[in-house]
């Protein structure tokens, strides 16, 4: 049975439609949690702006791509998610994380499985951009046409070639990409059950 | 996998498999590991290049209100934090004078402890509309006589405005119209919108501000534990008890 959406789907649902209000309502009411947890741990204001808006582009394109439907409160989520971006950037500087006692915040219901549901789908976003573009030109171009044409018929014709020949062409590029997937050292971090 | 298998999982994706090569497909799902990972994994690629993704201009002018945002609201931060700092001063003394005269007394929260009042953002670039500008003002600057009149303007052309009613029950509690207050944020509460959980929290502290704690106590244990304010109720509830 589909979860319901929690009541704070509308600012999903501004943040999908680029809704300043709703965006300037999502700073005014949650940002500041961000700003202290970043601030007391090795980071500063500035770090903290840039985190909050790779966030909101997070969201977005999650809200674009997958329709996002939230069932746990914005807060905690848009929280732990920044909260995941942080700790990957200190790691990355391999600085130290300092934990902190509390960080006021009550962390319910399915939060957790929603922040690392997002944190996941733009690992796999970004693993498939990347490797689509290793793909050969002729490759790229069929996939492209695929995807946008109505059928793989437009498709033939659009590319000059027979529509049979489209086809297979297509199963054995999605193969490649696949393949390429795989072989990334990066595709163990995605794959979960 | 060889390219045959490519194929096949490309036509099943498509409905053309037979019977027969379904039947082949679905055998080898259950005893070839391999063979499940590849084809989930071709499935997974197949949905990311279908779904489509939010184009790069699109992307770029989200970017760009984000960014906006951010400036404004980081400066306007800046701005705050000195006014901040004197209030937090003045306040600390007025705690002391507090603790100097109830020492020994266990006092309950305050109204003006607890109550924190958003500041009110409106207008937009793009869609600055006369009345919403004067709204804004007029609540950010506590002249909530003023802010009434024009968020009732605002309701009679779209009596829909959920976030206005909100506002517009919170400037009547910060004037003292207690009763008032309590109406309308009953009428947020009827509805279903995003509005309700966060009109729990202000109707609590409207009576907490007349000093009714029991029906504060009855708004705050109604904040569900979903909600964003949650921590903050289970907080004051405590303090209250």
């Amino acid at each position: 049975m589909p979860e319901e959406n929690h009541p704070d789907q509308y600012l999903i649902d501004g943040i999908k439609h680029n809704d300043s209000r709703i965006i300037r309502e999502i700073y005014d009411r949650f940002a500041e949690k961000v700003i202290q947890y970043i601030c007391k741990n090795n980071g500063d204001e500035s770090q903290a702006s840039d985190i909050i808006q790779e966030v909101l582009i997070t969201i977005y394109k999650q809200a674009i791509n997958n329709d996002l439907q939230l069932t746990c409160p914005f807060d905690a989520y848009f929280f732990l998610l920044s909260k995941r971006k942080w700790l990957n950037e200190l790691k990355k500087n391999g600085k130290e994380w300092v934990t902190s006692k509390s960080e006021n915040l009550s962390i319910v219901d399915n939060a957790y499985e929603m922040a690392e549901e997002t944190a996941l789908y733009e690992e796999k976003e970004l693993l498939f951009q990347e490797m689509f573009q290793k793909l050969s030109d002729a490759c790229k171009d069929l996939l492209k046409a695929s995807f946008k044409l109505k059928s793989m018929e437009e498709v033939a014709k659009k590319l000059d070639i027979s529509y049979a020949y489209a086809r297979k062409k297509k199963s054995l590029c999605i193969g490649k990409l696949t393949e390429l997937v795989k072989s990334s050292p990066k595709y163990d971090s995605i794959k979960r059950d | 996998m060889t390219e045959q298998d490519y194929q096949i999982f490309e036509t099943y994706l498509t409905g053309d498999l037979t019977k027969d090569e379904l039947a082949r497909h679905q055998k080898r799902i259950e005893n070839d590991e391999d063979y499940k990972e590849n084809f989930e994994l071709f499935q997974s690629v197949n949905n990311h290049l279908e779904k489509g993704s939010a184009t790069e201009s699109e992307i770029n002018d989200f970017k760009g209100s984000v960014s906006r945002i951010s400036k404004e609201y980081f400066d306007s931060r800046q701005k705050a934090k000195l006014p901040w700092l004197k209030m937090a001063i003045a306040a600390s003394v007025i705690v002391a004078i507090g603790l100097y005269f109830y020492l020994g007394n266990i006092s309950k929260p305050q109204y003006d402890e607890i109550a924190q009042i958003p500041n009110l953002h409106l207008t937009v670039r793009g869609n600055d509309n006369g009345i919403y500008t004067k709204a804004e003002n007029a609540f950010n600057e506590k002249q909530y006589a003023d802010a009434i009149e024009f968020f009732n303007q605002i309701l009679e052309q779209n009596e829909e405005e959920q976030s206005i009613k909100l506002y517009r029950a919170i400037a009547y509690m910060e004037l003292g119209a207690e009763t008032k207050a309590r109406d309308l944020f009953e009428e947020i509460l009827q509805t279903q919108s995003g509005y309700a959980e966060e009109a729990l929290w202000y109707a609590a502290l409207n009576e907490l501000k007349v000093k009714r704690y029991s029906a504060c106590k009855v708004y705050l244990s109604k904040i569900k534990p979903s909600a964003s304010r949650y921590e903050d109720a289970k907080n004051l509830l405590e303090e209250l008890d």
